[in-house]
């Protein structure tokens, strides 16, 4: 199935992109999709996504259907959804 | 009479114009002028919102702002002048308010905000407007925020994108909900375009009338992001967490 990923601030520029396609199987969750986005992209961006061990950085946000899920929770994608890699941004 | 001081003539013939705005009124001008706002710092995104906000006609306008003026600040910083170059921030931030509004009263620290400092300086306003490049910045005022129970209005920007939301205390979470630690990846210098700083101290501004004045919704419990390099605007919930290390612990 297809999900839509879209991508904000140094997450984007990492990614190179602010939106792309990903073909998913049934069930994936939500931590699988965000992997498969480090896995897919340089190194640059799995820095930001995962510095440090196999979880995803506290600061960064994901938004599922314009909902902000947490990490820690385990979501089941449905086909067509919209997930949003948000990086904070403090410019002033 | 609605409790708050009555317009005089003056001010009645100058915000004529936003007293047509319905549902806000002569009553709402007068909510307006006995509110004071902390806007922390006067960069491309604070000297918007103070520019602003001197202009709707808030009572009392702190703000906060460390160093002298120098080039690169003049591309955004809209309060700086090039005839202040090397003089301090703030001196030029306040001659420019109050050339605009002589009846602002302004309180202007040559300080940008600090854990040691952020309770004394929120103490002397109703609201906060959260302009400050660093998080620690951010997160003093979030926490005095939280504390004295004053509204956090956070807004930022980077490259072409923005971000903006209201943080209500006892209605909404904190900043410490959306980004419970300071970000690793960001970086005290970033690309900006003047017109992307002020496109969102325009609206950090609109959030704080709305806020003082009871006018509209504000953006409480939801984040608005846009990218002016395409023009994607997004609303998003955000949520307030239950562990939060700030409103859960602090707020009484």
């Amino acid at each position: 199935m297809k999900i839509v990923v879209e991508y904000t601030a140094q997450v984007k520029k990492a990614a190179g992109l602010s939106r792309e396609d990903f073909q998913v199987i049934e069930g994936c969750t939500l931590q699988e999709l965000v992997k498969q986005v480090a896995e897919k992209h340089d190194a640059t961006l799995k820095s930001i996504l995962f510095p440090d061990s196999e979880e995803l950085h506290p600061s960064i946000l994901l938004f599922v259907a314009d909902q902000q899920v947490l990490w820690s929770e385990s979501l089941t994608l449905q086909p067509d959804q919209v997930v949003m890699i948000l990086s904070p941004i403090s410019g002033g | 009479m609605s409790g708050f001081p009555p317009l005089t003539n003056e001010e009645r013939a100058v915000y004529e114009w936003q007293i047509w705005v319905p549902e806000f009124g002569e009553a709402g001008q007068e909510k307006l002028k006995d509110a004071s706002v902390l806007v922390s710092r006067c960069g491309g995104l604070g000297s918007v919102v103070a520019y602003e906000l001197a202009a709707a006609g808030v009572g009392k306008l702190v703000i906060a702002h460390a160093g002298n003026v120098k080039p690169s600040d003049l591309n955004r910083q809209l309060l700086m002048t090039h005839d202040w170059l090397g003089k301090p921030r703030v001196e030029s931030a306040e001659r420019r308010l109050k050339e605009l509004n002589p009846r602002l009263e302004i309180e202007a620290i040559p300080e940008n905000i600090c854990e040691e400092n952020a309770e004394k300086i929120v103490q002397k306003v109703d609201l906060i407007v959260d302009c400050a490049p660093l998080f620690p910045e951010r997160y003093a005022m979030n926490r005095q925020s939280v504390l004295q129970r004053k509204p956090l209005i956070e807004c930022a920007m980077y490259d072409l994108e923005a971000q903006l939301t209201t943080f209500i205390p006892g209605q909404t979470g904190c900043l410490a909900c959306l980004f419970p630690h300071d970000p690793p990846a960001w970086k005290r210098e970033f690309p900006v375009f003047g017109a992307v700083s002020g496109t969102v101290g325009c609206m950090a501004a609109m959030e704080a009338i709305k806020v003082l004045s009871g006018l509209g919704q504000p953006l409480a419990n939801q984040l608005l992001m846009f990218d002016l390099r395409d023009m994607t605007f997004h609303r998003n919930r955000i949520m307030q967490r239950t562990e939060c290390s700030v409103c859960k612990k602090l707020e009484i």
